[in-house]
């Protein structure tokens, strides 16, 4: 697939756990050394709260609460980043309970021509199985799930028109991974060696069901 | 910050348009010309767009300095050095090509490194690299086995595409005891599956 025809790429790694969104603070990031000086006394869209952190660094968006951390970009070059500076976050606190890890693409895919977007749904939804029950139906949203045991989870690929490319397409690919529930760990560590060793497997996985569909469409 | 007025700028404007494309703009790191040439394809470059702001503009503005046009009454307002908030909130860079870089030796000026590309697969490529084309907080990360991440692409700024590349270090916490402990663990464990009698002479 021609990358230039995404047009939007944001990605989003989640962690759910128990989290104490205060101590989060942009400083206290770069006294562990994983932010810069600047960036540290010029966060953008700082919101510090006992229930909520959120801030911008220009180059990943970081939000906490009590359930969830979240890191985002939407730009390629820092997609590495924002993994490592989700590792080295709890390589200090390893002791936080962790569950679960959701390493999540939004992606929006240039069309450019009605046409082409009419080809494209009808590979993904043809028109032969729908056009008898729903002649005038149009695809909304398509959604495929494939379950994993080793690590446990599931990659959830969700297909819809994009709101913000038209005609263009959305895709939403959710990897989501989790402890078992019998596991004896306390921390995060194994959560976090998940976020390590899975994280290339997840990224050609991404692209190769991105190509799959684009390229056979 | 003292700025031209208007028609200064203009003609600053309209002289630079004039000038040839460069092959890179300002702010863009001298990355050596021979790996750019072969990583970068020269039609992709965007020539950058001066703007003229208009005191209609949304732009988030501060500290822009009204100057009257000498030649109308129209006020016009330049495009602010300072933005209102960081301004890294406005800085887009849209990567075309990916690296991962070892740093494998340095010297007073300069370090070599070797550099795996994330985006096509290809072959390990080694670069010699200047300090001073690293930001300089990311200076004291410069050692032997230091991991950076490098891309080539375009800077979008206030709607203006520049090719730019990037550099930055990974930050990442010192191992701890523990997986210093785990790691010479593995170590041993793999060493033993491959070479049974050398590790058990080694044992202790």
């Amino acid at each position: 697939m021609n990358k230039k025809l995404i047009k939007e790429h944001l990605l989003s790694i989640v962690l759910v756990g128990d989290f104490n969104p205060k101590i989060f603070q942009p400083e206290w990031f770069y006294k562990i050394g994983l932010i810069r000086e600047d960036e540290a006394s010029n966060p953008i869209d700082l919101i510090s709260h006992a229930e909520i952190m959120s801030f911008n660094l220009g180059w990943i968006k970081v939000e906490i609460n009590r359930q969830k951390f979240t890191v985002y970009t939407e730009q390629s070059a820092y997609f590495d980043l924002a993994r490592d500076f989700t590792i080295g976050t709890f390589k200090i606190l390893k002791h936080t309970p962790i569950k679960m890890l959701g390493i999540n693409n939004h992606i929006h895919v240039g069309i450019y021509d009605k046409q082409s977007w009419n080809s494209f749904a009808d590979k993904v939804a043809p028109d032969s199985l729908l056009k008898k029950g729903l002649p005038k139906g149009e695809l909304e949203q398509l959604t495929i799930k494939e379950e994993r045991s080793n690590p446990k989870g599931y990659t959830r690929l969700t297909v819809q028109p994009s709101l913000t490319h038209f005609p263009g397409a959305y895709f939403d690919i959710n990897n989501h991974f989790e402890i078992d529930q019998n596991s004896k760990e306390l921390g995060c560590k194994e959560i976090i060696s998940i976020l390590e060793n899975n994280w290339k497997e997840t990224e050609d996985k991404t692209l190769n069901i991105l190509s799959n569909i684009w390229d056979n469409k | 910050m003292i700025m031209e007025t208007s028609t200064e700028y203009l003609a600053k404007v309209e002289e630079d348009t004039k000038k040839p494309s460069k092959p890179l703009d300002a702010g863009v790191l001298d990355m050596p010309q021979e790996f750019l040439k072969k990583h970068w394809d020269s039609n992709d470059y965007h020539k950058t767009n001066h703007k003229l702001y208009s005191a209609n503009d949304d732009t988030d503005l501060i500290d822009a300095q009204e100057r009257k046009s000498s030649n109308s009454s129209e006020k016009l307002y330049l495009a602010p050095e300072v933005l209102k908030t960081s301004a890294n909130k406005s800085i887009f860079f849209d990567a075309l090509q990916k690296w991962e870089g070892i740093v494998v030796s340095v010297n007073s000026t300069s370090f070599v490194s070797r550099l795996k590309d994330l985006t096509n697969k290809g072959t390990d490529e080694e670069v010699i690299l200047p300090y001073d084309k690293i930001d300089a907080e990311d200076i004291s990360l410069i050692k032997p086995g230091a991991i950076f991440y490098l891309a080539v692409g375009y800077k979008i700024k206030n709607k203006t595409k520049h090719k730019a590349s990037l550099i930055r270090f990974r930050r990442i916490v010192d191992w701890s005891e523990d997986e210093v402990i785990d790691a010479y663990l593995k170590g041993a464990e793999k060493l033993r599956a491959v070479s049974p009698n050398q590790s058990s002479k080694n044992a202790g």
